[in-house]
Parts: C-alpha cells; sequence; structure tokens
C-alpha cells in the first residue's frame, strides 16, 4: 500500500523512496500508485536524480576530458534534465507502438508515469564508479529497468509479458533508428548542450581513445598536450 | 543480542568499504582532470625541465641496465619498505653490477605521493603506519584494502589509461632519479610484487612507447588483469608459490585471462610465449614463508626458497635482453 503525501519536504521525499523502492523491488502495487494525477512531480524527481546518479557513474567521461569541478556540477544537472526528456521520448515510441500493435486506448500521460518509475533501479547508477565491478553493476541495471518497465506496462496496459516485451524492445528499438534518421537534429542539439555544459569539447568517449591521445599529445610531441 | 550488534558492525563495515570503493578512482580522475594540488607536479613524461632534455638528446645514462621496484598493497609510501623488501633487494643488488635499482617509488598514487604525505587522512595513514611499526597490524588491513582498490583502479579499462599514466611518471621519475636518459634504449626490468604485478603491466602502456627499449617484468605472487600494457612488455616471468592463492586471483577475476578470449592482450603474450611461469616451492603469499623471508618452520627444514628466488631473478636481470630458461619452470601453453 503506497500512501501518496507530499505535504512537506520529508513526506515528498519519503513517497519518493517508497515508490522508487517498490519500483525496484517490481511490485506492481508502487505502479498502480502512480496512475492518479498529482504524482508527476514524485516521478520527475526520481528520474532526475537517476540522471544524476547515472553521471556520477559514468563521470570517467567527464574527468577523462579535464572538465572543471563547476562545469562538472552542470553536467550532473543536464544529464537529470536530459533523462526527463528521454522519458518522454521512449515512452512516446512505445505508446505509438502500442497502439498500433494492440489498439490500446491508454492515453499518452498515464503511461508517462509508469515509464517513468520504471527508472528507479538507476538511482543507484552512482555504484558504476566502483572499480572491476561497475561495469557489471551498469549492465544489471539496465536489465533491472528493463523489468521495471514490463511490469508497469502490464500494470497500466493491461499486457501480458509477450505484449510488453514486444512493445518495449519495438519501442526502444524505433528510438535507435529515430537516433540515426529524423532526430539527428535533435541528437546534435544533445551533443551541443554537452559540450557548452562541460567546457571543454568530450572528444574522448572511449579508454582506447584516450590512450591514442595521451600517447599523441604527450609523448610523439614532447613540446605539446600535458605538461 | 550479541548477533544483531555484529551484524550491525558487519554492515557498517560493508557500507565504508563500498565508500572506499566509490572514492578510488577519484585521486587519479582528479589529478588527471587538474583538480587536486597534486596537479601543479604532474609528471613531465616527455623531457623538461631543460637540461635534462638536453642531456636526453645527448647524454648516456649512468647504468647499464635499471630494476624499479614496485611494492605490494601493503605500500605507505615509496621511502618505506618492510624490511625484508629492503633485505630482498640489497642481496639483488650486490649481485648485479652495473645496475641501477630504483627502490623509492610508491606504485598506489599519482606523483609518488605517499599515504603519509600531504593528503587529507594523513594522520590516520600515519597511526596506522605508527601501529604496523609496533606489529600491531589489525588496522594496515584499512591500507591494503585502500591500495587493493587502486591496482582495481588500474586493471579497470576505464579508469586504466589514466591511472597508469601517472604511474608510468612516477616510475619515469625513479628512472630519471638514478640517472636514466630517455631515448638511451637502455633496457630495463619492474619487479612487482602481489598488486606491483598489474600497476608494472599498466605502466609498460605508456613506459614502451616512451622509453622505447626492452621492457622485462617480474612479478611475485603477481595479481594482474588482461592489461593492454602486455603489448609492450618483452617478457614476464611469473614466480609463484605454491601456498599462494592470491596471485590467482587475476587468473579468476578477469576474463581476459580466460582461455575462451584468445585475443586478449594476455592471451596474445601466451600465444608468442612471453610469459614464463616459475614455481618457487610451497611458499605463501605473505612473510614470513613468502617471497622474501625465511618462515621457522622453513628454516628448521633447511629449505631456501626465498634465495632459489633471488638467485633466479639475477639470472633474469643480468640478461635484460634474452629469455632465461630454468629447469623447473613452466611456459604457460596457450589456453592454460
Amino acid at each position: 500500500m503506497y500512501t501518496i503525501d507530499t505535504t512537506t519536504i520529508f513526506h515528498f521525499l519519503q513517497t519518493m523512496w517508497a515508490l522508487a523502492w517498490g519500483a525496484m523491488r517490481l511490485d506492481p502495487a508502487a505502479f498502480k500508485a502512480v496512475e492518479p494525477a498529482g504524482t508527476g512531480l514524485l516521478i520527475t524527481a526520481i528520474v532526475f536524480l537517476a540522471g544524476v546518479s547515472e553521471t556520477i557513474g559514468q563521470s570517467v567521461v567527464l574527468f577523462a576530458n579535464r572538465v572543471k569541478p563547476g562545469r562538472f556540477a552542470l553536467s550532473l544537472l543536464l544529464n537529470g534534465t536530459l533523462f526527463i526528456v528521454s522519458v518522454f521520448i521512449l515512452t512516446g515510441s512505445i505508446w505509438g507502438i502500442a497502439k498500433v500493435l494492440f489498439h490500446t486506448d491508454v492515453p499518452y500521460i498515464g503511461l508517462l508515469r509508469e515509464a517513468g518509475l520504471s527508472y528507479a533501479p538507476l538511482l543507484f547508477s552512482f555504484f558504476v564508479l566502483l572499480p572491476y565491478m561497475g561495469i557489471f553493476i551498469n549492465r544489471a541495471l539496465s536489465v533491472w529497468s528493463f523489468l521495471a518497465l514490463l511490469v508497469a506496462l502490464k500494470v497500466v496496459m493491461g499486457f501480458v509479458l509477450w505484449q510488453a516485451l514486444i512493445c518495449s524492445i519495438f519501442g526502444w528499438a524505433l528510438v535507435q533508428v529515430l537516433k540515426y534518421t529524423l532526430g539527428r537534429p535533435f541528437v546534435a542539439i544533445e551533443r551541443w548542450l554537452r559540450r557548452i555544459t562541460a567546457g571543454v569539447n568530450l572528444a574522448v568517449e572511449s579508454p582506447d581513445k584516450l590512450i591514442e591521445t595521451i600517447i599523441e599529445q604527450t609523448i610523439d610531441n614532447p613540446k605539446g598536450g600535458k605538461s | 543480542m550479541i548477533f544483531s550488534f555484529i551484524m550491525q558492525l558487519l554492515g557498517i563495515g560493508l557500507i565504508l568499504i563500498l565508500l572506499m570503493g566509490l572514492l578510488s578512482p577519484l585521486e587519479s580522475m582528479g589529478w588527471w582532470a587538474g583538480w587536486s594540488d597534486v596537479d601543479k607536479d604532474k609528471p613531465k613524461v616527455a623531457g623538461t625541465p631543460k637540461d635534462q632534455e638536453t642531456q636526453e638528446i645527448t647524454g648516456q645514462s649512468e647504468a647499464g641496465h635499471y630494476v624499479v621496484y614496485l611494492s605490494g598493497i601493503g605500500a605507505i609510501a615509496g621511502d618505506f619498505l618492510e624490511k625484508e623488501e629492503i633485505a630482498f633487494l640489497d642481496k639483488v643488488e650486490a649481485r648485479v653490477p652495473g645496475t641501477a635499482v630504483v627502490r623509492d617509488v610508491f606504485p598506489y598514487a599519482m606523483n609518488n605521493k605517499g599515504l603519509t604525505g600531504h593528503r587529507t587522512f594523513r594522520s590516520l595513514w600515519q597511526w596506522i603506519k605508527d601501529l604496523k611499526l609496533k606489529n600491531k597490524l589489525l588496522m594496515s588491513n584499512l591500507i591494503n584494502l585502500r591500495n587493493l582498490f587502486q591496482v582495481a583502479v588500474s586493471a579497470d579499462r576505464r579508469y586504466g589509461p589514466i591511472y597508469n599514466y601517472g604511474t608510468a611518471g612516477v616510475i619515469l621519475d625513479g628512472l630519471r632519479r638514478k640517472g636514466y636518459v630517455v631515448g638511451s634504449g637502455i633496457p630495463f626490468t619492474l619487479i612487482g610484487y602481489s598488486g606491483g604485478g598489474q600497476i608494472a603491466v599498466g605502466a609498460a602502456t605508456y613506459l614502451g612507447p616512451i622509453l622505447k627499449a626492452p621492457i622485462q617484468i617480474i612479478t611475485l605472487g603477481g595479481v594482474m588483469a588482461d592489461d593492454p600494457g602486455f603489448a609492450n612488455v618483452r617478457h614476464l616471468y611469473q614466480f609463484h608459490g605454491e601456498k599462494d592463492p592470491v596471485q590467482a586471483l587475476g587468473k579468476v577475476c578477469y576474463a581476459g585471462r580466460w582461455p575462451i578470449l584468445p585475443h586478449s592482450p594476455w592471451n596474445i603474450a601466451l600465444a608468442e610465449d612471453r610469459i614464463t611461469v616459475i614455481d618457487v616451492g610451497p611458499t605463501t603469499h605473505n612473510d614470513p614463508g613468502g617471497y622474501f623471508l625465511q618462515s621457522e618452520e622453513q628454516k628448521a627444514k633447511g629449505e631456501h626458497y626465498q634465495d632459489h628466488t633471488i638467485d633466479r631473478i639475477v639470472e633474469i636481470i643480468n640478461h635484460p635482453t634474452e629469455v632465461v630458461s630454468f629447469s623447473d619452470e613452466k611456459q604457460l601453453a596457450a589456453g592454460a
């Protein structure tokens, strides 16, 4: 049983944690609890914090590109915001697929809250920072979040498992296709936003690239690069 | 009641370990990003200062071969080695004339900054060091844990490129202190005990292209991942004790060391016969009875595994550009 109480900051945080914990336990009641209007801010907070947590977990990219502390903090906030945008996009894609394939009549906004709650396991993304185990944790959290999305779809759409699977997989695939086609200008805007927020060109994206860059800048070219 | 108290203590311990783990990459990452004070004296990998630069273009190294010793995860600072490690290095150094031995490198931090140097928790580490000197070893597990996480950072493909660049600079500084001239092509040997093995291989990623000299690595109970640095290692001699379960950790924990991934740096080195495993007998990971110090039991039985290890290491160091064979070694076959 989940009581939505947002009267004070303390109650807001308590309710948010209870819902997030319920989503992490894949409890259908948690997803049911966010169906009524008025829970949007709670879900937005969960998604935002998940985005911040993910940036902390993946912060090696920011460090590798020598982002300054202030810009680092701004990048955390930006990723939280972009996470919220990504929920809108993914939900739209899943909602469209569900409508076309299964003729559902659930309103988009109804699905939005449940899909947002499925990001709750990603609140633990900061654990990805851990050396050695971080990479496994990242994958485990992705799977966990995906399972939460399946539960959300079952609850809000009344789907059985295979329908939820199809909608989420096709929904995700559609987002990927859009990224490389119609969505390219938006991807470019996202990169631009990340770059101006970080204050540097985020050129180093992978470890191999970093090794290559270090060798190029500081070894092959002794007068330039880092010294 | 007591059970609940113990569980609470365990819970607090686990949270502290997680916290240490989460913070462990931040020192090297902050150093690289220029966030820390250490940034002021980042390693000048490619040359500088000016007079040294000139020497490095025209000069000669002072010794014919260089050895750098990298201690295990119990290390506190570059200028503090265990008595048995000092004795081991003294014995080796006495038998390798013309070879300079660098023994003041702290492999678990950037810029040779030991735990008792200028740090936030300096007083804590100093207190633990004092306890260690009084042979009260319980708290020194905190040092082991801290440095163990640094080994994991070095082995992590995300953080390794930065961490290993930092330690390559520290090793290079150590070599220069002993008169090594970059560009001279003089061969050098890295000796890594325990986690020092991973640090050695990681640093080879950059030491290879910087020094353009043959690199050989000797590990004593070395714990290593499938690091890309293996590509720059001419030969790795892995000494392992029969009673040492720690050295096997790398083999178990890192998938790139499993035979199912034949294209990993480790398995490529194996396939090219660049790895020799040498059984030092029934020794443990830690001393006494480990790689450096004879235990009372070994003394009573007249077993001298540590002396034999030194004999072999001397033999390897005295042949820095060859592959030395021993009658009881095991040349690992690919897939082993």
